[in-house]
């Protein structure tokens, strides 16, 4: 009867390593004399062990060794003495602070001689216009710009033939140019849209989210 | 059953430990010979910028770390960049080791990152197909003694089979192998350089095993 059960082959493995804590190698070392068979595999390792210390790699010369360490010197070197990411170096930065000073203290003294001046009276602004959000554009390829090659059979059925859908840049449609006349309920439901994003002047265009219900949902 | 925790292995090359006396160093270290640096006092000095540190530092794990890249790459150039590369690193992030883990495998660590990069970069299974010696060849001669004096170029027959049979490796294996059984680090220490479970060294150990006895084959069971 054996005392222990059989180690896994990783456990196995560590009692070779000498990685196993001491109660467990000494059952291990029970379980080997009662098994000798197993001793062969550990032999295997051991070899395995052998080979490697047996064919170390090439050691580098002194000479390689200096070299290598004057090149780390130099990059380290260069790390440490590599500028901070700040994009203007120190003199355009202190030159561009006394600008800044200089500005502000202008305009101080402006408001505050504006300040002094009697006022006539408070002065309507019409609201300037926001600067229109620039317009983008979606270059599209053409018919004549794909050429295909080949086609997977599994993908036929998903290859779309025929004329374009359409030709030349797709102009997205600004905030501004779009108008919302009028909302009306979904004829098929009767559910109302709702509107979302109505500021035009922030360069949010309408949102018009229609809920649907299940009933409604059309694949 | 658990693995014991042994912080270090003996090294075969007797490579000195944080903490251990180091052996005489070459002239580059202007250090007192009589007192032994521990490697947090010498990166301590590095981030000083202190010339002597660093020399002492790179002498101490440079034949580790080159014997580590070697092995994951199969290409002496390509592990020299790689020792370059790992120490460029490591010096430049000084302020990022906090000391929870040894330099020892903090270096490993990034070295064989450094390898395992260049290697995907290099195409090392490329380099180790040309014209090398068959690991299955019945003709090869087996493992010389060191009284041969053939043993130079047997040793270099049996690195090269060697070579080949770690590139048959999948890369978390041979790194795995070649952190235990190149730089003797005990299954905690690589499952802290890889991040790994100790369970998961212990597994990949095995099956690089498995595969580098199958893959040497006679010429491992000649190597007694």
């Amino acid at each position: 009867m054996k005392s222990w059960n059989a180690p896994s082959p990783e456990q196995l493995a560590a009692f070779v390593d000498g990685e196993l804590d001491a109660t467990t190698r000494a059952s291990v070392a029970v379980w080997l004399e009662e098994n000798p068979e197993a001793v062969a595999e550990l032999d295997a390792q051991r070899r395995l062990e052998r080979l490697v210390h047996a064919s170390p790699p090439p050691e580098p010369s002194e000479a390689e060794w200096a070299a290598m360490l004057d090149r780390i010197v130099l990059q380290t070197q260069v790390h440490a003495d590599a500028p901070k990411p700040v994009p203007q170096t120190r003199r355009p930065v202190a030159t561009s602070r006394r600008l800044l000073v200089l500005a502000m203290t202008a305009a101080a003294t402006v408001l505050i001689a504006l300040s002094l001046r009697p006022q006539p009276g408070p002065e309507v602004v019409p609201p300037q216009p926001q600067p229109v959000v620039a317009i983008k554009t979606l270059p599209v390829a053409s018919d004549e710009d794909v050429e295909i090659v080949s086609v997977d059979a599994a993908d036929i059925q998903f290859l779309v033939v025929g004329e374009p859908p359409m030709r030349g840049l797709v102009v997205l449609a600004a905030p501004g140019d779009v108008v919302l006349d009028s909302i009306e309920p979904d004829p098929t439901d009767g559910m109302m849209p709702k509107t979302m994003g109505m500021d035009m002047n922030n360069g949010n265009g309408p949102m018009i989210v229609a809920p649907l219900s299940v009933a409604s949902s059309r694949p | 059953m658990t693995p014991t925790s042994s912080p270090h292995r003996p090294s075969a090359e007797q490579q000195p430990t944080p903490g251990s006396i180091s052996p005489p160093m070459p002239a580059v270290s202007t250090l007192s010979p009589l007192l032994v640096h521990s490697d947090e006092e010498l990166l301590a000095r590095c981030a000083t910028g202190a010339r002597e540190a660093l020399d002492e530092l790179f002498s101490r794990y440079r034949s580790l770390a080159f014997r580590v890249a070697y092995r994951l790459l199969g290409s002496e150039a390509d592990a020299l960049d790689a020792v370059q590369e790992g120490f460029v690193k490591v010096l430049t992030h000084l302020d990022s080791f906090q000391g929870r883990s040894t330099f020892k495998t903090w270096l490993l660590r990034v070295v064989s990152n450094a390898a395992l990069d260049l290697g995907r970069q290099r195409g090392r299974r490329e380099l180790l197909s040309l014209d090398g010696p068959e690991a299955n060849d019945n003709d090869s001669p087996r493992l010389m003694t060191g009284d041969d004096p053939a043993l130079g170029l047997e040793r270099e027959d049996l690195r090269h089979l060697l070579d080949q049979a770690l590139a048959t490796l999948p890369a978390a294996q041979r790194r795995t192998f070649v952190l235990h059984a190149e730089a003797e680090l005990s299954y905690r220490e690589v499952a802290e350089v890889m991040g790994i479970s100790i369970g998961t060294v212990m597994s990949r150990l095995y099956y690089a095993r498995q595969k580098l006895r199958s893959h040497l084959g006679r010429r491992l069971a000649l190597n007694t």
